[in-house]
């Protein structure tokens, strides 16, 4: 195959590449999470915590335009000279690892208690994390193409949702604005976590070939994952209501299991077997913006060792995967991984502007 | 090269699994329930166990179909007891072979009195399985469970079949409520109360007899026929069954027959000050389905009317009747109305919805009928 | 990522060389002499043939041709060439007026005998001979002309045996490569259609025509594959599947990247909408390329009936293969796995089925599929009448023995049954094999990790998929990277009038097809 790192994505890929790292298990324990600081008033949460999101994108699509033939590395070595460039990206792959572990270790649990209740967590997070080197080492277009064509299974498995909604109690999100405005406000920082993803825009802005496309595509991508996060947090208030869900592990999940379905009778399974490769895709195209700003930053040979930075990462995301003692461990974790998405989203891309505003265009490297 | 590693790699592992995981089940060493029955262990019994210090034991009854094509039995029932249900399911290994499957049950009968102790926890067991499903139906029996299983049945294949078809779905066969455990669930949020349908044994078969009133999880009383109706009317449980109506003018009977209907409510809420006001407005739709006196529509033009504003007074009425029996019997709401006035006035409402509220408040019933169709004959 | 290295091409000289060292000479002037030089390379060789005859004249002028017995025409060697020499030729006229009076000679006697050269040295007249062509020797003339006479037995234009269609045309390739080539042309009457030919294989010299719509296909397109055929450097090749493997971009997939047919009715939309297609002479197999995995799919028939039958069809068919690859490893997976996800009533009657059945599910139903698989080998390679005899009595027979010796259950049976005439049901060949692999791994890892594996297996397919590029177009496009446009002829075949613009999954330097705007002209 030609040039496999350099090659490049189109902005309706960046699309669902954008979408593809921000949903992931998560948006099966988000009605839960926000509901639990939002109450009735989760979705007001929901669509305010896309603020967030919608601010890291545009702002890192600033950036990009400023510097557009600039990679990550590039601009990270450019504007803080070689020793904090450094520094800064190592903290991104670090963020990267710690974050997507925890994708990883989410989506394995729930593997684990619906499919595989017995078999150890190692062997499961194995195979997730081999189908995440396989698909990195694919090179960046296809993993842009299996982004897309899992976008569109993950929209007809969406309308699974559809089903339940027969049991809805609309009385269950009434009355509009009792959470007031703290627990709204709340409620929306733990949705604006659900959001992390955005940040892979650092890494592949400089991958999209039609670059004055990419605000118009990240902001498609946020709107369409602002608008799935919305429709399942509103279907699992309707069903469940506010005081359930609180003791629901994966609402998202368990609403499956509420309604029967003729021929098929259970929902859940077959839900989750084509989740396998929307579960680990977050994972998927984080690990490769982490293996690409790696091995740029070892300024080693990308079209060779790419692969095996990916494999590096996808080792180090393992080891990390096992390490949290339990779920509740790893929930506790997605609350730091939150800041870190804070920072990497929204710190890092202010922090470049402010940099490139001070050097005035010059680069040190 | 690292292509054909990775894949010899994954061969291997492959090899290595094929032989079977962790996870493997043979599909014929595991048991299936069709139902199963909770009951509260006899008290008298308790002696023969070694849990017998334990204050409450809980006996489980699962139907299991037995797959032998010799077998001279279509299926079997097999008894454990247990502290919990849990442990009752753990017992099963000790007296007979094959796993035990949960998941697969479909109805799940629970006895009387193990109902009035409270059923969340007792139900833990099938919500915590991630293999159970939440559309299992539940029934409340009049007696013990077990002894609706064991009720000989010959035009079945077993009882669970026989319950299966009168509990699944049973709203749309008549005015029979069916409660899922997702129901069960969702109907203990605030200003909610479950019900159940409450089944009882009956020569060789088992009947529906009422409904279970639930506070919370705990039944604390029982509805019959008539009231279930009421019941179902009012709490809005779209269903459809037969309402029989005798018109009497001066004490002489003008009319009888019934129709078959189907029911929809609309809940309106009003408040005074701390006074609260229910107006729930009942609409039955249906289809005449005899008339005995002879009478013809194309004679009597009003005839129609009569025939919808008595069944709309007789519901009426009932439904009266109904309310007062749970404002001063059961005192709580089992109508499932007070969520509209928690939808409305939030937080406020919410703690105190569920204690000495429905006695308190004003309700009025609204019934409009409307007969569709008259049928062949004029 | 090629596991196949691709050289640079080896020039025509060393070609030549490596077939044996005939010396470059001149050839003589004297007829004698000329036989002489050739007499090593011919004299081993039973059906070289070496016919001499005078032309007339005083002396009369000696001439030989030089032939291979069946492979020429010998009627028109006789009637049309070498009765007018031998009666019209003047020795004198001849040997005055040189070699190019003979040609125009022959050219206005003999009717059929079109293509004439001539050939001064010996390396050349060698190779001409073992190609085929006929050769004449005139005795004081150094020139040799060679004949293209090319004639013999060969089978008539057939019905496709593997592709048979209700509609549509009846012709399928045979093994001549110009009569395949005649048999486009025909359809195909474009003056843009451009047909090349090249010669393959060191020893074997095969005919390879390359054809393409010189305004309508990507020059990029072409230019990989003329530069990928002319990169083969192979002794010899006797089947189309030769080139196949040669010119496809990932020789370890499973799934085919070249498409093949033996209907020219089913090449010539694929011409018209930019796609290359090699024939190989001695085949009656053609090949298109770029191929997408959709053009598995589909079929002629698609396009000849009307629209809403064809849909549907077609929609069957992806049906069809999700079941045949994924069957029997759900049945696995969830009958050993993740039983509850059954309906109740049916995971009974499952269970009841292979209550007396002693393997695992995994084992059971691997046993039915090898055996079916070898049935279906045994099938192919036995006549026609002995083959549907075992079709039947291995369906009937094998599977009613197997259930009463308790070696599977009637379920499995059905399971594997139904994913095979799935399998068939497919309507390229090529994809049947590959989905025929495909289907153990996905048994396997169900087996393994139940519907866990499924879903894993799966992925990685998918991942394949996307990633394969034939010819540099990716392969499972248009459905991803998802091309909409493309979209109305891929699960669904909209109206012939709509499909104005040509697919867009395939490069081409002219979209538009036709301008149909669907409304009437008053």
């Amino acid at each position: 195959m030609k040039d496999k790192t350099s090659s490049t994505i189109t902005s309706k890929q960046l699309i669902f590449v954008i979408i593809g790292s921000q949903i992931g298990a998560g948006i099966f324990a988000l009605p839960r999470m926000v509901s639990g600081k939002a109450g009735e008033d989760a979705w007001i949460s929901v669509v305010l915590g896309a603020i967030i999101p919608f601010l890291s994108v545009f702002l890192i699509e600033r950036l990009g335009r400023r510097m557009p033939q600039m990679g990550f590395t590039q601009m990270a070595l450019g504007l803080f000279g070689k020793n904090v460039g450094s520094v800064l990206i190592i903290l991104f792959i670090a963020y990267v690892l710690l974050f997507e572990s925890l994708v990883v270790r989410s989506f394995a649990e729930i593997a684990n208690l619906y499919l595989l209740p017995k078999t150890p967590l190692a062997v499961v997070l194995l195979f997730i994390t081999i189908s995440i080197v396989y698909i990195g080492s694919k090179g960046v277009r296809v993993l842009a193409r299996l982004n897309e064509i899992l976008f569109y299974f993950g929209v007809l498995l969406l309308f699974i949702l559809i089903i339940p909604v027969g049991q809805a109690d609309y009385t269950n999100i009434l009355p509009v604005g009792e959470a007031g405005l703290k627990g709204i406000a709340r409620g929306a920082l733990t949705t604006a976590y659900s959001f992390a993803g955005t940040e892979v825009l650092l890494v592949f802005y400089s991958l999209v070939n039609k670059q004055e496309e990419v605000l118009k595509a990240g902001l498609i991508a946020v709107c369409i994952t602002t608008l799935l996060y919305l429709a399942m947090v509103i279907t699992c208030l309707l069903v469940f209501g506010v005081n359930n869900l609180q003791r629901i592990l994966w609402p998202g999940l368990m609403l499956l299991k509420v309604s029967q379905v003729p021929v098929l009778e259970r929902l859940e399974f077959i839900f989750l077997v084509f989740w396998m490769g929307m579960g680990a895709r977050p994972a998927v195209n984080m690990g490769f913006a982490a293996s690409l700003s790696l091995s740029q930053l070892l300024k080693i040979d990308e079209k060779k060792y790419n692969t095996y930075a990916l494999m590096f990462i996808a080792l180090a995301i393992y080891i990390l995967a096992l390490l949290p003692h339990n779920l509740l461990s790893v929930f506790k974790l997605w609350d730091y991984a939150g800041y870190g998405f804070l920072i990497i989203g929204l710190g890092y891309p202010l922090l470049y502007h402010l940099a490139a505003f001070m050097r005035g265009g010059k680069m040190l490297v | 090269m690292f292509r054909r590693c990775v894949l010899l790699i994954l061969l291997g592992i492959q090899l290595v699994m094929l032989a079977g995981c962790w996870d493997y089940r043979d599909v014929n060493r595991i048991d299936f329930p069709l139902a199963a029955a909770y009951d509260l262990h006899e008290v008298g019994l308790r002696a023969l166990r070694d849990e017998a210090n334990q204050e409450q034991l809980i006996d489980l009854a699962v139907i299991l179909p037995n797959l032998a094509q010799n077998a001279t039995l279509k299926f079997r029932i097999e008894k454990t007891t247990g502290v919990t249900v849990g442990n009752a399911r753990g017992q099963k290994p000790y007296t007979s072979t094959g796993t035990y499957s949960p998941g697969a049950t479909g109805i799940i009968i629970v006895g009387e009195d193990l109902a009035g102790t409270g059923l969340n926890n007792i139900f833990q067991a099938l919500f915590r399985g991630a293999l159970s499903p939440s559309i299992q139906n539940f029934a409340i029996s009049e007696g013990r469970g077990d002894g609706i299983l064991e009720a000989p049945v010959e035009d079945y294949l077993s009882m669970a079949d026989y319950l299966k078809g009168i509990l699944q779905k049973s709203e749309r066969r008549g005015f029979i409520p069916a409660t899922t455990l997702h129901n069960f669930e969702v109907w203990q949020g605030p200003g909610k109360n479950p019900i159940m349908p409450l089944i009882k044994q009956k020569n060789k078969k088992a009947e529906v007899t009422g409904t279970a009133i639930f506070k919370k999880d705990r039944m604390i009383g029982k509805a019959n026929l008539t009231e279930t109706r009421s019941l179902m009317l009012l709490r809005g449980i779209k269903a459809t069954g037969n309402v029989a109506f005798t018109i009497k003018r001066n004490g002489i009977i003008l009319d009888r027959g019934s129709v078959d209907a189907s029911n929809k409510r609309k809940v309106k809420v009003e408040r005074n000050g701390d006074d609260i006001n229910f107006l729930i407005i009942v609409m039955l739709e249906g289809n005449l389905i005899e008339h005995q006196f002879g009478k013809l529509f194309t004679e009597n033009e009003n005839l129609q009317q009569m025939i919808e504003s008595q069944i709309a007074s007789d519901v009426k009425k009932d439904c009266y009747k109904f309310i007062s029996k749970m404002q001063q019997e059961y005192r709580i709401d089992c109508i499932d109305i007070s969520k509209y006035a928690v939808a409305r006035w939030g937080k406020e409402l919410e703690d105190k919805v569920d204690q000495e509220f429905i006695e308190n408040v004003n309700i009025e019933v609204e019934v409009k009928m409307k007969l569709k169709n008259t049928g062949e004959l004029t | 990522m090629k596991i196949r290295p691709r050289k640079t091409p080896p020039t025509a000289d060393a070609r030549d060389r490596s077939i044996k060292n005939i010396p470059d000479t001149k050839l003589p002037v004297a007829l004698s002499e000329k036989m002489q030089l050739l007499k090593p390379y011919i004299e081993k060789n039973y059906d070289i043939i070496t016919h001499s005859f005078y032309l007339e004249g005083n002396p009369r002028l000696e001439a030989v041709a030089v032939y291979i017995n069946q492979v020429i025409d010998i009627e028109i060697l006789n009637l049309h060439i070498l009765k007018p020499l031998m009666l019209n030729c003047d020795r004198e006229d001849l040997l005055t007026s040189g070699s190019h009076t003979l040609i125009e000679t022959i050219y206005k006697t003999s009717i059929t005998a079109s293509r004439i050269a001539k050939i001064a040295n010996l390396s050349s007249l060698v190779q001409t001979i073992f190609d085929g062509i006929t050769i004449l020797m005139f005795d004081g003339l150094d020139d040799v002309l060679a004949i293209d006479i090319h004639g013999g037995k060969s089978r008539n234009i057939d019905v496709p045996p593997a592709e048979q269609t209700m509609r549509g045309s009846r012709e399928g390739f045979i093994e001549r490569v110009d009569v395949n080539i005649a048999l486009i042309r025909r359809r195909l009457r474009d003056p843009n259609l451009v047909v090349e030919k090249t010669l393959v294989g060191r020893r074997t010299r095969t005919e390879v025509a390359i054809l393409y719509i010189d305004d309508i296909a990507d020059p990029q397109i072409v230019q990989k594959v003329k530069d990928r055929i002319n990169q083969m450097d192979i002794d010899g090749i006797v089947a189309s599947g030769y080139v196949e493997q040669f010119i496809e971009d990932d020789p370890s997939s499973l799934f085919p990247q070249v498409y093949s047919s033996e209907r020219p009715d089913k090449l010539v939309p694929y011409l018209l909408e930019g796609r290359v297609v090699i024939i190989v002479d001695n085949t009656p197999l053609a090949l298109a390329v770029p191929a997408l995995f959709v053009q598995f799919l589909q079929a002629p028939e698609d396009y000849y009936e009307r629209t809403l039958f064809s849909s549907y069809i077609r929609l069957m068919r992806y049906v069809a293969w999700i079941v045949a690859v994924s069957l029997p490893a759900s049945y696995i997976a969830l009958l050993s796995y993740q039983p509850e996800l059954l309906p109740y009533d049916l995971l009974i009657s499952f269970s009841k089925a292979r209550v007396a059945v002693p393997f695992p599910v995994v084992v059971e139903a691997l046993i039915m599929e090898i055996i079916i698989q070898l049935v279906i080998e045994a099938g192919l390679r036995l006549p026609q009448q002995i083959g549907q005899t075992v079709g039947v009595v291995s369906g009937i027979i094998l599977g009613q023995a197997a259930i009463t010796a308790k070696l599977a259950s009637p379920i499995v049976i059905l399971i594997i049954s139904v994913s095979v005439i799935c399998t068939y049901a497919l309507p390229a060949s090529s994809l049947v094999l590959s989905t025929r692999i495909i289907r153990l791994p996905m048994m396997m890892l169900a087996a393994s990790f139940g519907l866990f594996g499924l879903s894993f297996g799966a992925i990685i397919f998918l991942t394949h998929l996307v990633s394969l590029e034939s010819m540099g177009v990716p392969y499972f496009s248009p459905l991803a990277p998802t091309r909409f446009s493309d979209l109305k002829d891929t699960f669904i075949r909209t109206f012939m009038w709509k499909m104005n613009k040509r697919p867009v999954s395939i490069p081409s330097h002219n979209p538009q097809r036709q301008g149909n705007t669907g409304e009437e002209n008053d």
